[in-house]
């Protein structure tokens, strides 16, 4: 059933806009700002592209955000799948994956592939690539989490952006610092225990 | 299981108390027919005996043996995606019930072989509910919980739909079912949700 | 489930509340006069670092509403009775008020002491940051219309929230020191001499019955109003 779940959630994004050429292109679109809006050259788009690409992340993740568990919830389908034999602890995980694989992985890929364009060596382009990995399961977390636990509340994208952006904060401190992996990765762990808790419970709530 | 008991149930909803005090017995092979006005809190009621909600005052019966595969809530809404095409949203169903789904037949069967690959939001009402029903088809349970699920169907389909509930019914299933207006379906059990408001 | 609240706590404390006003005006002024006349300036800022006597008790009030807020939260989720997740309700504007005022008084404090209105240092930025996470659990209680899910949903943010703080504090911390010079630490609290803690303590007392004053009569607003809905929809 886990199985399932993350190949039906993957499905839905590719018939639905949010698969990788989607995704992927917006995240372009959101770096190629940089050039226009900063005048310097070499460091300014160096430093600016380090710390856009986390934003870019931010805000993909925001698509999502709206969308998680909200989307079945409001069709009814949620009710098919609380009705099966999976515990909140599977749901959770293949949501996981199948939020992580949609909305970060593209980002993973293409940050490296486009580095070279903001003057980034390929030594900082490794050590920025680690660090999306590692901070990116923590925000795919929390997005998860909050969505979970406000599925009922319809179209307030900017209430769910409020709540979630403080908490990706930390991420982003760290994310832009060089080997700061670790942190990362731990701060991902807690952030995927934590919403695995507030899944469940949201999940509970709103079988209601 | 041999049948479902409810003692005392009560239903809290936010503050209110929507019924209070309500038992039945449902068989297998019966079923319990339930109306009410709007919200006398008839999709409550069926969504606590699945296991959405949980009752304030009373029990279910049985508790142990009960589990959420015992039971199949078809609600009011389709659980369909507006913006896939019908055979889509089968094919998502399958994953969800972990059946392969004969499309084909299924389509047939209901006479919607032609919107196969239409969008969701073409269909009219009747046939989206037409097809929300067939997953009473795809995925068995002892248990069918069905909340108004005639509305919005035409005559000729309320018959068909009344038709596969005897059978089910014969076959041994026990059958609850919410309507907000007058069905055909001859029942077992009447209640009236009306009588349990507080 | 609906537990009872029982009116009579609040009603009591209602009733002080002539008396806790009084008292908090009283201690506000002394506190003033302590605090603007009776301490000295300080050797290096002058004047301007007197508006400490405010600044210090309104950002460790701040720290610790959203505390309360966490452990209600917390009693919540295990006793169920509704004063809590009215406590909660009822603290987080105060909090916010006390965030904000923080802000501005850690700004006005600023700009003589460093030039600027706003420096990016550790305390400030993470009081920012504080303040929107109060205001995303204000937000969230009044997004909601059922206010018994409402209840639910704030207490999970109120814990959430609430682990996130020291996460948030060692992460700006740590920024900080990657960041910015070290001379932006005159927002702490210089070294402590007597003179200069009397009227912090008397400030902080202050504030201290200030918060519960408005605290009691909001809680006792929102737990009228909470009856009030209750008995109408029967």
């Amino acid at each position: 059933m886990f199985k399932n779940l993350l190949l039906r959630d993957l499905r839905l994004a590719y018939y639905s806009s949010s698969n990788f050429i989607y995704i992927g292109s917006f995240f372009i679109l959101v770096t190629i700002l940089i050039p226009f809006v900063i005048n310097t050259e070499t460091e300014g788009l160096k430093s600016v592209f380090q710390g856009l690409i986390w934003v870019g992340l931010a805000l993909a993740l925001l698509l999502a955000l709206d969308r998680i568990f909200s989307s079945d919830f409001d069709d009814g389908n949620l009710d098919i799948i609380l009705r099966m034999e999976v515990s909140y602890e599977k749901i959770y995980l293949s949501k996981l994956l199948s939020v992580w694989i949609t909305y970060c992985l593209p980002i993973v890929i293409i940050v490296p592939l486009i580095s070279t364009a903001f003057n980034l060596t390929i030594n900082e382009t490794i050590f920025v690539t680690i660090n999306l990995f590692c901070g990116s399961f923590g925000m795919a977390a929390t997005a998860i989490g909050i969505n979970a636990l406000l599925m009922g509340l319809k179209r307030m994208i900017y209430l769910k952006s409020i709540i979630v952006i403080p908490l990706y904060i930390p991420f982003m401190i760290f994310g832009v610092e060089q080997g700061s992996w670790p942190v990362l990765s731990a701060l991902s762990m807690i952030a995927v225990v934590v919403a695995s808790f507030a899944t469940s419970y949201g999940l509970r709530l709103y079988g209601e | 299981m041999d049948y479902l008991l409810a003692e005392n149930l009560s239903c809290i909803r936010g503050s209110n108390t929507v019924f209070k005090n309500l038992s039945f017995k449902v068989s297998r092979g019966q079923i319990l027919h339930i109306t009410g006005a709007n919200g006398s809190g008839k999709t409550s009621l069926l969504r606590m005996i699945a296991g959405f909600i949980y009752p304030s005052e009373g029990k279910i019966i049985p508790e142990k043996n009960y589990t959420h595969k015992d039971v199949h809530f078809v609600g009011q809404k389709y659980a369909l995606k507006k913006n896939l095409s019908v055979e889509k949203n089968l094919s998502l169903w399958s994953y969800l019930y972990q059946k392969k789904i004969n499309t084909d037949q299924i389509l047939s069967d209901l006479d919607l072989t032609q919107y196969k690959d239409n969008d969701i939001e073409v269909l009219s009402d009747g046939q989206k509910r037409r097809l929300s029903i067939a997953r009473l088809f795809i995925h068995s349970a002892p248990i069918w919980l069905l909340d108004e699920v005639h509305v919005h169907l035409d005559s000729e389909w309320q018959v068909k739909l009344d038709h596969y509930i005897y059978n089910y019914i014969n076959e041994g299933g026990i059958v609850l079912i919410s309507s907000n207006t007058k069905i055909e379906l001859n029942s077992n059990i009447d209640i009236n949700l009306t009588n349990y408001n507080v | 489930m609906i537990s009872k609240i029982r009116p009579a706590i609040i009603e009591k404390a209602d009733g002080y509340i002539p008396l806790l006003l009084s008292f908090t005006i009283i201690t506000f002024f002394v506190g003033l006069y302590f605090s603007l006349i009776e301490s000295p300036a300080d050797y290096i800022q002058g004047d301007s670092m007197r508006i400490m006597y405010i600044h210090v008790p309104s950002a460790w009030f701040s720290l610790m509403i959203y505390t309360l807020i966490a452990l209600s939260s917390v009693f919540w989720f295990i006793l169920r009775n509704p004063l809590l997740s009215l406590a909660g309700r009822s603290l987080a504007p105060i909090g916010a008020m006390f965030t904000f005022l923080a802000l501005i008084t850690g700004s006005i404090w600023g700009k003589p002491t460093w030039g600027t209105w706003w420096a990016w240092d550790a305390r400030l930025t993470s009081m920012l940051i504080l303040f929107f996470l109060y205001l995303a659990y204000i937000l969230l209680w009044h997004s909601i219309s059922n206010k018994d899910n409402a209840s639910k949903i704030a207490a999970a943010l109120g814990i959430i929230g609430f682990i996130n703080i020291p996460i948030i504090k060692f992460s700006v911390d740590w920024w900080n020191t990657l960041h910015q010079p070290a001379t932006i630490s005159k927002l702490s609290t210089p070294s402590i001499d007597v003179s200069m803690l009397i009227p912090l303590l008397i400030m902080t007392l202050a504030f201290g019955l200030f918060l519960l004053s408005l605290f009691i009569i909001r809680i006792r607003i929102l737990s009228l109003e909470l009856r009030i809905n209750r008995k109408m929809t029967y």
